[in-house]
Formats: structure tokens, C-alpha cells, sequence
């Protein structure tokens, strides 16, 4: 009969761990290790008999209860020898000084976890041919070498010195970095200095006693978050009781058992780990809810002032002052399209030089410059971090905005200059633009579009009702009609006027009014 | 035939485009088959003639001559029509002022005799056989003026849209109605292109209280254009040209009526 590659692997790890475990019994003083490992080679021996009696009906299929039930009870004895394996491996690695001997079992129990792992990967793909299976669950062990993610900063407290040395070893080989007190004071100080990652704590401890510690440890703003697990004989429960209401996180009994110590420091690392991704996510949150906040405080606000401003050159310069206070740039300079599609600079502000050019005339002499071009060309806002030049009329970082409104048609340029921190010492060090603001300062470009649109249109309706409007000075007239008129030429050549007129049709060569009146043309231009 | 149609074409101040719409309204009735006479009576600034690509270096006579005696008026006119493209039976005749700054300067220290303008103007047209004379003036009001207005059947008094101009041209319309001129029209050039034409046509008439022939919107192409000849002949389609053309009708028609 050909046995099947899980029966086989059972069998072979049945054989090495029961070599094993006499070799230990043999060297003396490992019954434990000896004992934990002999679990594992009865664990091995059932599985083997397990999948036997099962693969005596693989034909049939199972139902999906059926096919669970058998998983389950399938994987139950892999767990148990990854188990003891490990417990038995730990043991051993615990020996001071080591001799080759124990070196060479741990090198074997280290082989037969990955023959136990192999094992498994076996079970799981044996049972995948199964009716109803699902995909493979996760390894019911652990993988192996250092369990769980290493790395965290661990403050251990215990009055007794063995178990301080204990807990350190074990925590320092699952990769964690390990600080001990032995009483409540010393730990409240350290925990202060550096906040870490997780607190074991003894309950019974002379002076500042593990309840007393873990209530000032969450009273405290900076270390309530950080989790604590209270450590205490089985006896006293009321104890434990009063320390998870008082915001413990979980209890191991005295004298833990390495395996259930490391799984709950896993676990409250964990649930540290949610925890501060949460705070991070609420914080993102926060920030967006910030970008909101801008834009309901000031971008709106803002839109609504610059669309009220019916004066051209306060509008001007209000659109470059509303974008420098949001940004808190050093300079601002706003272009206008022309008609032929270029840029005309009509108002520039650089605080840090004192200039400031907004009478809303054009500026001729500033000619625009390649980021704002490439802005109006792109119809993107450009930002540059920093621009390298350090010559000293050079911006170091710029954003420059194309102002385009509802219709999307570009009406000119906003080139803000020099973003600055705006406190402290640094207060005048330029910055980078910040890019959480951009959305915000895109929106105020198009309000400031949408505001220079409108004052376009409204300045061409003035102009309009401007050429409508006629006014005559009716005195004024009067005079002037009066120097014309009021002479004897004029009478004359209005007693004439008609006479003249009839005269070409049929008399030419009768005499003109005033004959020979000479006229000089030194009054008569009009007003100019 | 009848007795020409006298028209003065005048503006208050300078720069209202008085010789370019002269010159555009005399071309037009030519091609329309009249026998049009214009008069550039700007001695001080004469400028009608460039316009009709007419060389002042090459004419032998101009009106200075003829209001100092030294020739008769038509032989200070000349035909221009044809060298602009006028075909058919449309004469055109201009008679220039003079170009030479010697005699601008004397006749106007000196002065002339308006008297001898007007005969001149009558003996053109019975000689010329005109349907039309135009007389391009001189800005402002002064003798010669108003002996131009005093004899015009039609005066076409042209202004731009703005307070001096609307100022001015409510003074000469007055002096012109105590004239008795038979028919004033008014001519708003250059208003601005933001403008709503029909409303300033309609604003203009109503405060003047007078006919207004046409609103004419600011054009940069035809100012660049028009210096170099006349524009309704260089670009007739163009929408000002159909102004001028509207504008050339109107007058022909009433000289028919006439």
C-alpha cells in the first residue's frame, strides 16, 4: 500500500521526535523538554491514523458540515505538535551556555518544525480535493523562527529580579526592545521619559503597588494610550478586576507560560498598532475637515468680497492680497490676458523688497515670467518647490495660478512668490507652497476669474451708458451760438441765406452777401 | 438737369473722419452713375486728395489759385474717379486746396473773398454738369463755414460719441437751423465697439432732435486702410462700406426729388 505524502510525513516526524526525546532523556535533567516532545510524536501518530481512517472513504463526499468538522479535527493535532515543539524548543534555548549537544537538538527541533510545516501544507492540500472546500485557511501555527513583528519598546515591571530576567529573555526573542523596574516609581519615571509601546506590570509589588501604578499611568495624558497588561497569581482575581476596570488591557496569570505571554503581547501590540493607525485616519480626517474649513472660512468669504468690488484697480490688487494672506506668500503678481493671448502685468507685490506696483495700470517693464506662461499655456497651476537660484531678487518657490472662470476661458495669471511659515523664528524663511491648500487657492482663482469677468462686463456697460449719455450745457450753447451769430455778417448771410441757395438754379453771378469781406481763420477752430 | 445738390460735410473739432467720409460719400454716388464735384475747402489742412492718390506737385492750379484770380475754378479740377476704379457714367471730380505751406500761409494771413468761393462753387457745377458737390470744411465755425452752410442743401454734420463733440455740434446745428439749411443730417463716427449703435443712434436724434444718417462703429482696420485710399471702393462688403453706400442712397434720392 503506497502511503499518502501526509501519512508518510507523519510517520517520519513520529520517528525523529521520539529519537529525539530519548536522546534528551538519555543526556538527564530534560524531562520536560523530553515530555513535550513525546506530546509531539503522539500528536504525529494520531494524525497519521486520522487521515488513514479518512483517506479510507475519500471517495465519498462530504457534506459542508462534515468537511469542516474533519478539517478541524485534522488541523488540531498539527497545532498541538507546532506546540510543543516550540514550548520544547524554548526550554532548551533557555539553557545558559550551551553545550554542542543542545545545539545540535535545537538545530533538529528546528528541522522538525519545518517538516511539521510541510506537514500541514500537505493536510491542507489533501483536504482541498474534498466536496465543498474552501480556500485554505491561514496556518493554524505559527511560522517558524521570531514570532510576531519584533520591535516594540517593552516596559517590564516586577519586584522579583528572576522573573525582570525571564520576561526580558522572552520578549527580547520575539524581537522587542526591553526596559525593567522594579517598582511602580522607577517605571512611572521611565514609562515619562520615553512613552512605550506596551507595559507588563506586577500587581504585587512593595511601595507604589502594580493597581496604584496603572492608575497613574492612565491618568497621565501622553501614556494613557499606552496598553497595559497586568501581570498576578491566579489568586487574586479581585485584584485583576479592579485593574481591567481601571483601563488594564488584559491579565497573565503567574507563572505565565511563554507561549500565552507572547501571544498576548502580540495582541495588545495589535491592538496598539489599530489604535494609533485609527488616531492617524482621524488625524487625515482632521486634516480634510482643515481643507473644508478653508474653504467655508476664507474661500468663500473671500469669492463673495472680490465679486462685490466694482472698483477695477482694488479688485486688482485685492485679488493678489487675498491669495498672498492664504498662502502667506512673500510676493504676488496678477496678469491679465491680452486680446492677442499674451500676459500683461497690471499689479505686483513683494513685501520682503517694499514694492508694491497696484495702481491696475499696465506694467510694462515686467515682462511675465516662465512659469506663469507655462500656466496660461497649460491652463494647470505650476508648482515649484524651490527653484535652486539663490541670487537675491530670485523667488525660491513659486505657485502660479491660471485664473480661468466658469466659462473656463483663461483671464490672466496669478503668480504668488516665496511661501512663508509665517511663525516663530523663521518666520521670513521661504517654504514650500502647501499642496493641502491647493485645491482651496484653485478655487479662489476661479472666483477671482469669475470676479474679473464680471468687472470687464460691468466697466463695458458703463462705457456703454457713458456713450449714451449726452449732455449739453444749454448756456454754454447759447453763448457760443451768440458769438457767431451776433454780427453783421451773419445777419446778412441768414437774410440771404435762401436767396443764395435758389440763386445757382437760375441767376449765377448775383452779388454774395458782404461783398468783399475777408475772413481770417484765427477764431474759428472751436474748442479742441 | 437740375441744379446740383450742395452738400457740406462738417465737424466741430478735427479728427472726426470729416475727409474719409467725404471722400467714402462722393465715391459712392460716383459708382452709383452721378457726376459728383468735391471742394476741399481746409485750406489750413488739406488732406482729401491723399485719399484720391492725387499728387498736389503734379496739379497745375488748386482753389488757392482760383480765389487769387489765377485761374478759373474748373481748372483746378480734377478726375479721380477712374483712378479709383469708377466705371461708367459716375464722374469724380476733386478740386484740391494747395499743398505748398508758402501759399496756405498767405491765404490764410491774408484772407479771401468768400464771395468768390461761392461763384466759384456755382460756376462748378453748371460747368462740371454735378449732381453733387460735396464741401470737405474746415473744422470749427468761421466765415467760410458758414457761407458753405448757408449754401448747402444738405449739411451732414458729423461728431464722435463724447461731451465736447456733442457740446459743439449742438452750437453749429443751431447756427445751421437759423440758416434755414434744408436738410441736417447728423453722422456719429468712431463710437466705441462696446457700444449699443441703435440705442446711441436713437439717444442722438432724440436730444438734437435731428435726423441722424448713420452711427459708424471705431474700426482700426479701416483707419489703417482708409488713409491709404477710399475704403468703401478697397473693401465695399465691409459693413461700413454698406453705411456709406446706405447713407449715398438716401442722398440720391432726394436729389431726385429735388
Amino acid at each position: 500500500m503506497i502511503r499518502s505524502a501526509p501519512e508518510q510525513l507523519a510517520r517520519e516526524i513520529e520517528v525523529r521526535v521520539r529519537a529525539l526525546a530519548t536522546a534528551l532523556r538519555k543526556s538527564g535533567g530534560r524531562e520536560q523538554s523530553a515530555a513535550d516532545l513525546a506530546k509531539v510524536a503522539a500528536a504525529a501518530s494520531r494524525l497519521g491514523e486520522m487521515w488513514q481512517a479518512r483517506a479510507g472513504g475519500a471517495s465519498e463526499a462530504l457534506d459542508e458540515e462534515a468537511a469542516r468538522k474533519a478539517r478541524h479535527d485534522l488541523r488540531t493535532p498539527v497545532s498541538h505538535m507546532m506546540g510543543y515543539l516550540e514550548l520544547a524548543e524554548e526550554t532548551l534555548q533557555e539553557i545558559q551556555s550551551p553545550g554542542v549537544e543542545v545545539k545540535a537538538w535545537l538545530v533538529e527541533i528546528g528541522r522538525l518544525r519545518a517538516r511539521v510545516d510541510e506537514l500541514r501544507v500537505a493536510l491542507e492540500a489533501g483536504m482541498r480535493a474534498w466536496a465543498h472546500e474552501r480556500p485554505s485557511s491561514p496556518p493554524a501555527s505559527r511560522p517558524p523562527g521570531r514570532r510576531g513583528r519584533g520591535g516594540a519598546r517593552v516596559l517590564a515591571v516586577d519586584d522579583d529580579g528572576e522573573n525582570r530576567n525571564l520576561l526580558r529573555r522572552h520578549l527580547e526573542r520575539q524581537g522587542h526592545e526591553i526596559e525593567t523596574a522594579e517598582g511602580g516609581e522607577l517605571a512611572l519615571r521611565l514609562a515619562r521619559e520615553t512613552p512605550p509601546d506596551l507595559v507588563l506590570l506586577d500587581v504585587m509589588m512593595p511601595g507604589l503597588d502594580g493597581y496604584e501604578t496603572l492608575r497613574r499611568l492612565k491618568s497621565d495624558e501622553r501614556l494613557a494610550r499606552v496598553p497595559v497588561i497586568m501581570l498576578s497569581g491566579l489568586d487574586h482575581a479581585e485584584t485583576i478586576v479592579r485593574c481591567l476596570e481601571a483601563g488594564a488591557d488584559d491579565h497573565i496569570p503567574k507563572p505565565f507560560e511563554p507561549a500565552i505571554l507572547s501571544a498576548r503581547v502580540e495582541s495588545a501590540l495589535e491592538r496598539k498598532r489599530l489604535g494609533d493607525r485609527e488616531r492617524e485616519h482621524l488625524a487625515q480626517l482632521l486634516a480634510a475637515k482643515r481643507r473644508a474649513d478653508a474653504f467655508i472660512d476664507y474661500v468663500v468669504p473671500m469669492g463673495a468680497r472680490l465679486a462685490a468690488q466694482t472698483d477695477t484697480p482694488t479688485l486688482l490688487r485685492e485679488i493678489v492680497e487675498v491669495a498672498r494672506r492664504f498662502t502667506g506668500a512673500d510676493g504676488g503678481t496678477l496678469y491679465l490676458r491680452r486680446e492677442d493671448a499674451s500676459l500683461q502685468a497690471v499689479v505686483q507685490v513683494v513685501e520682503s523688497r517694499g514694492l508694491d506696483r497696484s495702481s491696475g495700470d499696465p506694467i510694462e517693464d515686467l515682462a511675465p515670467s516662465p512659469s506663469a506662461q507655462l500656466a496660461a499655456r497649460s491652463g494647470r497651476s505650476q508648482r515649484i518647490d524651490d527653484t535652486g537660484d539663490a541670487s537675491v531678487d530670485a523667488p525660491r518657490s513659486i505657485f502660479a495660478l491660471p485664473l480661468r472662470g466658469v466659462d473656463d476661458e483663461l483671464r490672466g495669471v496669478l503668480e504668488l512668490t516665496d511661501a512663508r511659515a509665517g511663525e516663530g523664528a523663521d518666520a521670513a524663511t521661504p517654504v514650500a507652497f502647501d499642496p493641502a491648500r491647493e485645491t482651496a487657492l484653485e478655487a479662489l482663482g476661479r472666483l477671482a476669474a469669475v470676479a474679473l469677468a464680471r468687472n470687464a462686463h460691468e466697466q463695458s456697460l458703463r462705457r456703454r451708458i457713458a456713450d449714451l449719455e449726452v449732455q449739453i450745457d444749454e448756456g454754454a450753447r447759447a453763448r457760443e451760438v451768440a458769438v457767431i451769430t451776433d454780427n453783421d455778417y451773419f445777419r446778412e448771410l441768414r437774410a440771404k441765406a435762401t436767396r443764395l441757395r435758389a440763386r445757382g438754379r437760375s441767376q449765377p453771378g448775383q452779388p454774395s452777401p458782404s461783398a468783399g469781406a475777408k475772413t481770417k481763420d484765427e477764431v474759428d477752430d472751436g474748442p479742441r | 438737369m437740375g441744379r446740383a445738390e450742395i452738400v457740406s460735410v462738417h465737424s466741430f473739432r478735427g479728427g472726426t473722419g470729416k475727409s474719409n467720409s467725404t471722400a467714402n460719400l462722393a465715391a459712392c454716388l460716383a459708382r452709383m452713375g452721378k457726376r459728383v464735384g468735391v471742394v476741399d475747402t481746409d485750406i489750413a489742412s488739406p488732406g482729401i486728395h491723399v485719399l484720391f492718390g492725387l499728387d498736389l506737385n503734379e496739379t497745375e492750379h488748386t482753389l488757392v489759385d482760383y480765389l487769387w484770380g489765377r485761374c478759373e475754378i474748373a481748372q483746378a479740377a480734377y478726375e479721380v474717379g477712374a483712378r479709383a476704379g469708377i466705371e461708367g457714367e459716375g464722374r469724380l471730380y476733386l478740386i484740391p486746396s494747395s499743398m505748398r505751406t508758402s501759399a496756405i500761409t498767405q491765404i490764410l494771413r491774408e484772407g479771401y473773398d468768400v464771395v468768390r468761393l461761392d461763384d466759384g462753387l456755382r460756376s462748378l457745377m453748371d460747368e462740371l454738369e454735378l449732381d453733387f458737390l460735396f464741401i470737405d470744411t474746415h473744422p470749427g465755425v468761421n466765415e467760410e463755414t458758414l457761407l458753405s452752410i448757408a449754401v448747402s442743401d444738405t449739411l451732414l454734420l458729423l461728431l464722435r460719441p463724447d461731451q465736447q463733440d456733442y457740446q459743439g455740434t449742438g452750437v453749429t446745428l443751431e447756427v445751421a437751423r437759423m440758416l434755414e439749411v434744408p436738410r441736417i443730417w447728423l453722422m456719429v463716427n468712431k463710437a466705441p465697439r462696446s457700444s449699443d449703435l441703435s440705442a446711441l443712434r436713437a439717444r442722438v436724434a432724440e436730444t438734437y432732435a435731428a435726423e441722424v444718417a448713420a452711427v459708424l462703429p471705431h474700426d482700426e482696420g479701416m483707419l489703417t486702410l482708409a488713409s491709404a485710399g477710399v475704403f468703401c471702393l478697397l473693401q465695399p462688403e465691409h459693413p461700413i462700406s454698406r453705411s456709406f453706400d446706405e447713407v449715398a442712397r438716401r442722398l440720391a434720392k432726394r436729389e431726385s426729388q429735388a
